[in-house]
This record gives structure tokens, sequence and C-alpha cells, in this order.
């Protein structure tokens, strides 16, 4: 086969699914994506045994360095209070994520016009307001229209069951006269494109075995690939190649074999996330860009943004069931997102309400929070705290911070002897105080609720999965890697499409903002194809 | 002294019909998920405690000791206990005879999934009638 295409898509998640199948929609181009994980196969997920609570811990645990998958890098985050999540592998972190779909808000788009921090998006939320809505539609979001906190979304499936904790909880919320919603997730509560219904088994983020979780190998990618698009899976680009022109030329990769192979290209697409995009972007380096390619102005890998995470968990004295259930999504709350004059903050933060834990969570965490013994009285314990729990995540806006960074690490390779990633990455007060006050909310709602605070604690060690900002967007070069259409200032015909290009953080899930604005570059490459291509 | 070890953590419970540790196929779970240097450099550091404080073998023990020796081995060797105690628990709480007996719900392989009620939402009236809380831009 001719190892040409007109359009290279590296990285096969959220965002690369969605460009996929936004391009696939001409079927005249030849598109071909690189992955360098294995397909997943639902049938081997963990879900279908007894034990699958043991997988988090082994093959399926978020971390990459416990994990050890082939497809995985080093990632050093030895130096950031927050460890990095992610999965490589066919559909990306969508495999294991836990479905949370919330879009952006209008004043995330214009944080220095608003509350004069970082800076404003080089485009709206009206911009945007159409691919939130197409992207719902092929992810299947549940939800419910009508909240507050938002401009109307036009539907959503049926909202995730509360279940009876999740009442106790809307109940306090009530009683405090906050804001609170049902879960917007990526789940399908009616049967619909082909996909089961969810049957409320609980673990998401192992896999979902009912394929009813919207993860983009059951959503995007069937649709792509029926409109011909070609999946390289366990080929890793490491270099993405310019010609004499300056134009982006091809992808150099090693295939599945360990080979050293060369593809050509007339268009570059990278959606390999706020980590993989840096690394594969400053491994790219020529005669024109010397630290890396598009980083003439020092910017790849800087303002990397994660999201700090606050954590409270409260105990029932009844029986509520909690643990059965989407574990991430519930209900959520955005009393304290928008930014307050009588807050030591700017910005603000989500309240996600979670699910009780699963049995070995419920009993080792129990255990070292002092809440179980072992011992004659280990099951009367037990019984007190599994099903009794439910957990309050505060997600805090982070801004951008230059000396917060990803950088390449020369002393861990992977397989192929390229380089792994350094993290560099500390909280910013704005982020401490931010915490601190979700915290102190956190525990206002379990007292009026009833429930007794066992532990609250902030940042979350595990919890790096939203990994943005570090090759921003913006309309001026020297402040920014691309435009608002993802377009490199200076490279016209490579586009970044995953949560790398944003300029703030919002203070929820980035999936759903990142879809979009996958779909609108898209958008923009079809209309402009000609006289973005390189003629090759 | 294994089979003593794991009941002194998770004994039975009679009143709420649960086994005890010991009575479950730790064996299998052990070479299942490769944690034989775990449970060797536990054993050794529960015996050495047993020795050094009561002179006596960890088996030999009555109950209120054994529960101070593991607690020791926590303050001394807070690795190599905890390492342990999670995989007890790991052991114990994914045994299929386990999950039956604590309310989990539906088990693997899920046939019929878990019912949940539906919801009253006019729950959420108080939060309509606030009205918006989000900022509405001026160009928008």
């Amino acid at each position: 086969m001719n190892d040409v295409a007109d359009i290279i898509i590296i990285g096969s998640g959220a965002s690369g699914a969605a460009a996929a199948w936004s391009l696939s929609r001409d079927k005249s181009l030849r598109i071909v994506c690189f992955e360098q994980g294995s397909l997943s196969n639902m049938s081997d997920y963990p879900t279908k045994s007894e034990d699958w609570e043991l997988s988090r811990s082994e093959k399926s645990s978020f971390d990459p360095n416990i994990r050890k998958n082939l497809a995985d890098y080093p990632i050093d985050d030895s130096n950031s209070p927050i460890s990095i999540a992610n999965f490589n592998g066919y559909g990306g972190s969508t495999i294991l994520y836990s479905a949370h779909f919330p879009r952006f808000h209008p004043s995330d788009f214009r944080v220095k016009t608003l509350d004069n921090i970082a800076d404003d998006w080089p485009l709206s939320y009206s911009e945007l307001n159409p691919f939130f809505d197409e992207n719902e539609k092929k992810m299947g979001v549940a939800g419910l229209v009508g909240d507050t906190a938002y401009p109307e979304y036009n539907s959503l499936l049926p909202p995730v069951p509360l279940g009876d904790m999740g009442q106790k909880l809307a109940k306090a919320f009530n009683d405090m006269n906050w804001h609170w919603w049902p879960s917007y997730a990526a789940i399908n509560t009616d049967k619909r494109n082909n996909r089961a219904n969810c049957i409320n088994l609980g673990p998401c983020n192992v896999g979902c075995s009912q394929g009813a979780k919207g993860s983009v190998d059951v959503t995007y990618w069937p649709l792509a690939r029926l409109n011909g698009v070609e999946v390289y899976t366990e080929s890793r680009v490491y270099e993405i190649t310019l010609d004499k022109k300056g134009l982006a030329n091809g992808v150099l990769y090693f295939d599945k074999h360990g080979n050293e192979c060369e593809f050509k290209a007339k268009i570059i697409i990278v959606a390999c996330s706020g980590i993989g995009t840096p690394r594969l972007l400053l491994n790219s380096k020529s005669e024109a860009f010397p630290e890396g390619l598009l980083n003439d102005n020092g910017l790849v890998g800087k303002n990397l943004m994660l999201h700090p995470l606050g954590y409270v968990e409260g105990v029932f004295d009844e029986d509520l069931k909690s643990s059965i259930g989407p574990h991430g999504c519930c209900i959520l709350s955005q009393e304290f997102y928008e930014t307050r004059d009588e807050n030591d903050f700017s910005r603000g933060y989500t309240m996600q309400i979670l699910r009780g834990a699963p049995p070995i969570e419920t009993a080792t965490t129990g255990y070292f929070m002092r809440q179980l013994s072992i011992g004659k009285d280990h099951h009367q314990d037990f019984k007190k705290l599994f099903n009794h729990t439910a957990g309050i995540a505060i997600i805090s806006e982070d801004l951008p911070e230059l000396h917060n960074r990803v950088e390449l690490d020369y002393e861990s390779k992977d397989m192929f002897g390229l380089p792994g990633v350094k993290i560099h990455y500390e909280m910013s007060n704005n982020t401490k105080n931010i915490l601190n006050h979700g915290i102190r909310m956190s525990k206002e709602i379990f007292s009026s609720a009833g429930a007794k605070v066992t532990s609250s604690f902030a940042p979350v060690k595990n919890s790096g999965w939203h990994l943005m900002g570090t090759a921003r967007m913006g309309s001026n070069p020297k402040t920014s890697v691309v435009n608002k259409f993802g377009q490199a200032h200076r490279v016209k015909n490579i586009f970044i499409v995953d949560s790398s290009v944003f300029v703030t953080s919002g203070a929820v899930n980035p999936v759903a903002t990142a879809q979009a604005i996958t779909l609108f570059a898209c958008d923009y490459i079809r209309e402009n194809i000609s006289n973005i291509s390189n003629p090759l | 002294m294994i089979e003593t070890v794991l009941n002194a953590f998770i004994p039975g419970d009679s009143k709420l019909k649960m086994p005890s540790a010991s009575e479950l196929d730790f064996n299998s779970y052990k070479i299942k998920h490769g944690i034989e240097k775990i449970e060797i450099d536990f054993l050794l550091e529960l015996t050495k405690i047993s020795s050094d404080e009561f002179s006596k073998k960890f088996i030999d023990l009555n109950e209120d000791q054994k529960i101070k020796a593991l607690n020791l081995c926590k303050l001394r060797k807070v690795r190599i206990f905890s390492a342990f105690l999670k995989n007890i628990f790991r052991f114990y709480y994914s045994d299929k005879r386990v999950l039956s007996l604590i309310n989990v719900g539906s088990s693997p392989p899920f046939p019929d999934g878990n019912k949940i009620d539906d919801v009253d939402w006019t729950m959420l009236i108080p939060v309509y009638e606030r009205g918006l809380i989000y900022r509405e831009l001026d160009d928008e």
C-alpha cells in the first residue's frame, strides 16, 4: 500500500476519534490514524468477573507507572503533588474515564475580560455551541435540560439515576439553597445507536463491559471506520517531519514489530493529550525548530493545568446502597463555580457527588482512615461503612502558569528508546484557596445531610486525568502555539485538537469541550483543505 | 501460621454470617497475584515481633496479643504491613461468597444489573426557582 495519506491523525482518544469521524464525512480523503496502544475488547474488561476491583491496581490502573503496558511511556511526576492518570490504547483515556461530560461555561472563555486573570480564549461559548450539541448526540450524553448553571441545552438522554444517596444529598443542597443538578454523563441511559443501556453495574472506570459508557471506541470510531478511516494500532509516532518549505509532510513511527517507518501526509492532526502532544512536538526537532516542533516561542509543554481535586467523604447511619450506580456520576453542584467578590480566590469549582466505594476500597480506605478495624469488630465496622458512604470531589479551576510544565526526560525511555516525560507542577495559592473553600462547603453539605465526615484532603494525589494547556491557542503567535482552529501558527498544515490547546481550564471535566473544539477545527479543515494541504 | 494470621485479621462473625478469611482460598489468590514475597516479609516480621514482645510464637498468642502484634508491625514496618493488609482485603472482598453476603448488588457477569428507582424531579423546583446562576456575557 502506498504510504501517503491526505490526513494523518495521531492518537485515537476522545479528540482523535471525533476528528476522524468529522473529516471522514468527505469520503474522498484517505485518513490514517496512528495509535500507540492496542485495541480494547469489551469482553476482556474486568467487570465480567467478581474480582474486577483488583484490576484497578493492575492492568486497568489509571497510573501508567503501575499499569506498565507496552504502549505506556515513563512519566516522572515526582516533582508534582498530583500524579498523571491516562490510558494509552484505542479509545484513549475514555476507556477508563468516568464519563463526566459537562461543558465549559460562557465565562470560562472570557477569564481575562471578566476576572482580569490569565487570558481570554480566541473563541467563545456561542461559537462552540453547535459543536457541543453535535458531540453530545454522537457520544450519547445523559442529563437534564434546564440547568440554571448553563445556557439551555437542546436535548439529553434521561439522567443517570440518583439512588437513595443522591436524593439525600440533593435534599441537603436544597436545604442550603445551593445549586445542584443531575450529572452530565456520557452514559446510555436508553438503548441507542446500537449500544446497550446502562444497568448500573458501577465500575465505569475499568472499562464498561456493557458498552453503555460513551468511550470513543463505541461511539465515534465505528462511524469513522465505516467511512473508511484506517487505524494503525501499536504504532508509535515519534516525529512529525517537515519539508524544505517548512510544511509538515509526514510522520516517522515504530510499527508493531518495532520497525522504523515513514508515512507521508498532506495534513497532520495531533491528538495525543496534554502530555503526549508536547512529548511528540518536543521530540520532533529540526533545523527550523531546534527546540522542538512549534516551540520557537518556548511555549510547548508550558502552562500545564491539572485540575487539582479536593475530596471529602461522609458516612450516613443508614444503608443507602450508595455503591450501586455509575460510580463517578450522580449529581453536581456549581453553586461556587463563578467568581464572587467575597471569596479569597478568583474563579471557582464544581462539586461532584461520587457514589460509595466498592468493597475492597471501602475496607482499605476505611482502615487507613481509622473507620474500620481488624479483628473481632471488623465485620460490624464494615457493615457501617459499605453502602453508607458518599464522596464529594471538588474540581478546582486551575490557572495557567509557565513554570508548570512537561519536559522530555532523557533518563527514562520507552521501549523504543524514546524519552519519557517529566512533570513539574505546583499548586497556586488561588487553587489552594479554592480547594480549602470547597472542602469547607462540602463539610457543610454533609452536615446538612446528617452524615459524619470521615476524611477530607486536597490535593488528591492520583487525580491527574485532565491534562490541559501545554500547546495553548491564541491569536498572537508570540503567546500561543495554535490559533482558534487548532492550526499551528508556524506550520499551517499541522493542527492540534486535544486539551493541550486550552487557554484556561474551567472547573469541569474537559472532554466535552475538547471534542467540541475538535469538531469546530475539523469543519475549518474541511472548508479550507485545498489551501491548507501540503501538495507533496 | 498463615491461617492463624488470616483469622486474626478477619475472623468469622456468626451473627452476620460472615466467614473468616482463613476459610477462603488464600493460596490460590497468592499464586495468581504473585504476592509470595509480600507474605514472607510480613510473616517474618510478625514472627520477630511475637518473639521479641511476647516471647511466644504468633500462633500461641491470645486474641488480644495477636491484635497488639499486628498493630506493632504496622508501627514498626508500615510498608510491609500495608502491603500485606491491602492484599488481605483484596483477597477477602473479591471472594464470590463474601460478595454475596454484603449486599453488593448484582455480581458479575451481571446478568440483570441493578435497578435504581426513578426520581421525583420536582426536587429540582427550588433550584429552578432561584433562576440562572451562570454569568451571561454581553457579546454572546
